[in-house]
């Protein structure tokens, strides 16, 4: 269990791949409700530390304790079944997340009309739109998006961000959501908080329900380290 | 536990879907065993084997061939897991990796039941023997096998599937570990062929069951470990 008033934490975790460090003694807790906008360049182990959080990955040491009993988790994998149509996938991640509802989330997502279709042959876009409806479809309570925008126009980004709120609404606002991204432009105005990765540390955190003057402060000294 | 199963269900449905789109297990299945048992009937005719002999010899070659075809059928059963990585969002969504094994081992039985059936009828043909009245004792045994075979592979297919020499490493990993089923089979299958019925106080059938319940145990409580990262 997770220490009292936080929904997620890490502590001391590290992670090697070969002979690469890729997180080093990382520490970090997350509070209910926050949205951590997680910034960082490439290969500074923003993926990475969603999938250890996420349960699908191990550390190598240190532990992740986390008080949420639904974990979602969107990124580049779909994690969705290529030949099974999109109404046989949401139905079986809805019922097994709990809700058998698929038609709502369908029509908010606007994917009605491609529900008889596979998966795999759809669009990147509109796949990347069913990995949002996986997500969401039984709001979790912590929700770690991995580069979410990646595939999505702006539609789709407008969408995802909707989703968000409506996960938030219906946990009381108690929906813990970490964006990892580069994607300032577009998601910078979502964010609470700003923690900024670096070689597999934190070089930076705004501190959690920091203020949107706080938030700016932290991406502009990001974008000038990575300028 | 009427939640556990309901989702068991539905991932037995959702391997059916998969397996009956992608049709890879049946395909490759139904041509091994075709393949196998037309070469093993050309050798044995071209052995000039005096029907005495080819009728000890049944037993033995119907199992080295269900086991060859069995094995190297099953190389590609987790590929479909990996493409999309959806055991993963399975995972997230709280389904275990009990859950998802025994759904696997499910579709796999059932799939290796009838391959069994179709090798025992092709065997019969090409070696020339008449085996209508003992056909239901060995689907009998036959499917007790598959799921013995099942219980295994599947776990086997998951501990393999991240390896590029899979192709390869699952029938050498495979097959030794397997060969307590193979002697239950060949054992079983030699009575009912000899004598119309197994033998009495025969221990075959315990060491098949108990051989099952070693794999199940092993595939319930490592599958998870096998498909996690």
């Amino acid at each position: 269990m997770g220490a009292r008033g936080r929904v997620l934490e890490v502590r001391d975790v590290t992670k090697t791949f070969g002979a690469q460090q890729v997180l080093k003694r990382l520490s970090l807790s997350c509070a209910p409700g926050e949205k951590i906008l997680l910034v960082g360049a490439n290969g500074a182990g923003k993926s990475t530390l969603l999938r250890i959080m996420a349960g699908l990955s191990r550390p190598d040491s240190g532990r992740v304790s986390c008080d949420s009993c639904k974990i979602g988790l969107l990124s580049h994998h779909l994690f969705l079944y290529g030949r099974l149509s999109v109404r046989e996938n949401l139905k079986l991640f809805g019922t097994v997340g709990g809700t058998s509802d698929i038609d709502e989330i369908s029509e908010r997502l606007e994917l009605s009309k491609v529900l008889g279709r596979p998966v795999a042959e759809l669009s990147k876009g509109m796949q990347a739109r069913v990995g949002i409806a996986r997500t969401f479809i039984a709001p979790p309570g912590l929700v770690l998006l991995d580069e979410p925008t990646s595939n999505l126009d702006e539609k789709g980004t407008t969408l995802l961000l909707g989703e968000i709120e409506r996960g938030r609404a219906a946990t009381n606002g108690k929906m813990t959501c970490i964006i990892a991204t580069h994607d300032l432009h577009r998601l910078s105005s979502v964010a609470t908080r700003v923690v900024v990765l670096n070689n597999g540390v934190v070089a930076a955190d705004s501190g959690p329900h920091a203020s949107q003057e706080i938030v700016a402060q932290t991406l502009d000294r990001y974008r000038e380290v990575n300028r | 536990m009427m939640k556990w199963l309901s989702t068991l269900c539905l991932l037995v449905q959702k391997e059916w879907r998969l397996e009956w789109r992608s049709k890879e297990l049946f395909t490759l299945l139904v041509c091994n065993s075709i393949l196998f048992a037309v070469l093993v009937g050309a050798g044995v005719s071209s052995a000039v084997l005096d029907a005495t002999t080819t009728q000890k010899l049944f037993a033995m070659l119907l199992w080295i061939v269900f086991m060859l075809s069995s094995t190297t059928a099953v190389t590609r059963f987790n590929e479909q897991e990996l493409e999309g990585r959806g055991f993963e969002g399975l995972l997230l969504s709280g389904v275990t990796g009990a859950q998802m094994y025994l759904a696997k081992v499910v579709i796999m039985t059932l799939f290796f039941a009838l391959s069994f059936l179709l090798l025992v009828t092709l065997l019969s043909l090409s070696l020339d023997r008449n085996i209508s009245g003992i056909i239901g004792n060995l689907f009998l045994v036959g499917f007790g096998a598959s799921s013995a075979l099942a219980a295994l592979l599947v776990l086997l297919a998951a501990v393999a599937s991240t390896s590029k020499l899979k192709g390869i490493l699952l029938p050498i990993i495979a097959l030794p570990v397997l060969f307590p089923v193979f002697l239950c089979g060949m054992e079983m299958t030699t009575d009912l062929v000899l004598d119309g019925a197994l033998r009495e106080g025969s221990p075959w059938p315990l060491v098949l069951v108990c051989a099952e319940t070693m794999y199940l145990v092993a595939g319930i409580n490592l599958f998870e470990l096998a498909v996690r990262e």
